[in-house]
């Protein structure tokens, strides 16, 4: 017997896949919320990067002062730096990104939560 | 003329013309730009299909594990991560093909070849999660599987058509139901 091209099973087959993969991605559903992990001298703790706060790390140079929006974006707002690199940083959200204050010693990383930030993909 | 030699001798020679297409398409596939590195068409998988449908589980597995081996040294991904890809998403794909052929007798080409389309993106995913990026692949499956689904059929069709010029016009196929064992 010969096999045939294309039958209802292969339409049902077919159909199922695609449902299936619109569905997966609904059903995911929430993400956890993601971390933000703080680096102040040789400290490190986390919080969670749910609502809105405003958070202060202290550095040798002071108090780094930085705010969680409700997205879970995160921005330094007030350094004792010289050149203020971290404040030009902007708000960091995907997991992976950081921003880094060096002369104050105080690194700011999201963890986990929204996918992660692929620079490249190699082939 | 049919050949009346040692029937092994045919089988070995066929077989070897599949393995030497399907390694050929694998990797002048893998040479074709593409905007990502999961949108492929995978034609060699025709020829994986073709030989589980003539020779049964056994030819298909020769010709996949030819494939994965002689197609990925000639593109020269031997020896690297993406060697990975080729080997986990060929076996998955032809684990998923036979298996769906031995359950469900009545399915055609289209169905077997988009079920094994899409079991070898999704060992793609997972490998490249393990090895990559971590579970936010999956993300990209939303992405990934309509692709593997249209590849699956487009592949799908090609393998129906190598098994029905099998018939007799192209003397060097193999006939559907010959006896390999010999």
């Amino acid at each position: 017997m010969m096999r045939p091209l294309f039958t209802v099973i292969d339409a049902a087959v077919v159909a199922g896949l695609i449902v299936l993969s619109i569905l997966i991605p609904i059903l995911k559903g929430d993400e956890p919320p993601g971390m933000l992990i703080i680096h102040e001298g040789g400290h490190v703790r986390e919080v969670e990067l749910e609502r809105w706060a405003t958070i202060e790390a202290e550095g040798p140079l002071g108090v780094t002062r930085f705010e969680v929006d409700g997205d879970g974006r995160v921005s330094v707002i007030k350094a004792p730096c010289p050149n203020r690199l971290c404040v030009s940083m902007g708000p960091i959200a995907e997991s992976g990104e950081v921003i880094v204050c060096v002369p104050n010693r105080v690194a700011l990383e999201v963890a986990g939560g929204k996918g992660g930030v692929v620079d490249a993909v190699s082939r | 003329m049919p050949y009346r030699g040692d029937p092994r001798n045919l089988f070995l020679a066929r077989a070897g013309l599949f393995v030497a297409l399907a390694a050929t398409l694998q990797a002048v596939e893998s040479l074709i730009p593409s905007p990502a590195p999961w949108l492929r068409l995978g034609l060699g998988n025709a020829l994986v299909l073709a030989a589980l449908i003539l020779w049964g589980f056994r030819g298909g597995f020769l010709v996949a594990t030819g494939k994965v081996l002689l197609g990925s040294l000639i593109a020269g991904r031997l020896i690297s991560h993406l060697f990975l890809f080729s080997l986990s998403g060929t076996y998955s794909s032809l684990f998923m093909m036979a298996l769906a052929m031995a359950l469900l007798p009545r399915m055609g080409y289209v169905g077997l070849s988009t079920l094994g389309a899409v079991a070898h993106s999704l060992a793609g995913l997972a490998v490249a999660s393990v090895i990559l990026m971590g579970p936010a692949v999956w993300s990209l499956a939303v992405a990934v599987l309509p692709a593997a689904v249209l590849s699956g059929a487009v592949t799908g069709v090609a393998a129906w058509y190598l098994v029905k010029l099998s018939g007799g016009r192209v003397k060097a196929l193999p006939v559907e139901g010959e006896d390999i064992r010999g």
